[in-house]
């Protein structure tokens, strides 16, 4: 009798132990998920402006493309006439 | 002062090279009678970048190998339409020296009788003696005709049907190319509207000249019907 009380009594005290080290793991790995959480969020958040500024990024070098390639041919068309006002004024001769 | 040649190398500068959101060149299209010449990667490279870029605004353009001593015509759609062995300055170099296109042949050095690298506006247009060329770089007296063989020492025919490019540099600048190639592929194709020649450097990178051409690589090898 008294050694199964004695039994009895240590194996309250075991799963009580056990009990609270899971309560204390359980609490510790949630502070853990929810600092993982609050990095993944300002993580989202700056690749979030980094997409918006690559956009922008892309979307201003086309334009520039774009400006070039207009420059280029208004370059082409200002070129003929100039050659064509020189041409009358004095007929080169060609380095043959 | 930034040569007219230059400047649309300067504006295609600033674009951050990669940058276009374009899709892939097509490749080359070849007409089943473009001459025997093979493009060169530099070529090639130049090639892509026009069509794919449409830097030729809609008109025909030609591509001037000096190392080959090679010339690329292309019609507007950017299809090769034709290639042939060329003549070019006999001096080494990719820029014209001041005030050359203004001196008189005899008067030129050596080493000023260059063919100058660039993307030029090509339109044909009057020279002395009332005859017509098609100017590539009027300013420096840069044109394209047909081979010239009123000195015959030069031996330019021979030089032009000799297989090795290290004999085609004979001229003041000027690029020479053969009578056929002349009448049947530039002047049908520039006479009406002009177009753009490009003509690739020698001494300088060839991404210094055309800045945009390093973001595509052209490609070869799919011929159409003429």
């Amino acid at each position: 009798m008294t050694v199964l009380g004695t039994s009895m009594k240590l194996a309250v005290v075991a799963l009580t132990g056990l009990s609270l080290s899971a309560c204390a793991t359980e609490d510790y790995v949630d502070k853990q998920i929810a600092t993982v959480n609050d990095r993944i969020t300002a993580l989202e958040g700056r690749v979030g402006q980094v997409d918006q500024a690559a956009q922008a990024a892309n979307a201003a070098a086309q334009a520039a493309g774009s400006s070039a390639q207009q420059a280029n041919q208004r370059i082409d068309a200002l070129t003929s006439r100039v050659d064509g006002i020189e041409q009358r004024l004095s007929s080169k001769r060609p380095r043959n | 002062m930034i040569s007219r040649a230059l400047a649309p190398a300067i504006l295609f500068a600033a674009i951050p090279i990669g940058a276009s959101a374009k899709p892939a060149p097509a490749p080359m299209r070849i007409v089943a009678d473009a001459g025997p010449a093979t493009p060169s990667d530099p070529v090639l490279r130049v090639t892509g970048w026009v069509i794919n870029a449409q830097d030729n605004g809609g008109l025909p353009f030609i591509i001037v190998d000096k190392v080959a001593a090679t010339i690329f015509a292309f019609d507007a759609g950017g299809t090769l339409v034709g290639s042939a062995p060329v003549l070019i300055g006999i001096g080494k170099g990719d820029d014209s020296a001041p005030g050359v296109g203004d001196k008189a042949l005899s008067r030129i050095p050596v080493s000023q009788r260059t063919t100058p690298a660039g993307r030029y506006f090509a339109k044909y247009g009057f020279a002395s003696r009332n005859e017509q060329v098609l100017w590539i770089d009027y300013a420096n007296a840069v044109s394209l005709h047909p081979v010239i063989t009123s000195n015959a020492k030069e031996h330019r025919l021979q030089r032009l049907r000799s297989p090795s490019p290290d004999d085609n540099r004979i001229t003041y600048g000027c690029i020479n190319v053969p009578k056929s190639f002349y009448a049947g592929v530039i002047r049908p194709l520039f006479k009406p509207k002009g177009g753009v020649a490009y003509i690739l450097p020698e001494s300088r990178p060839l991404e210094q000249v055309f800045a945009a051409a390093s973001i595509q690589r052209g490609q070869v090898g799919v011929p159409v019907s003429p």
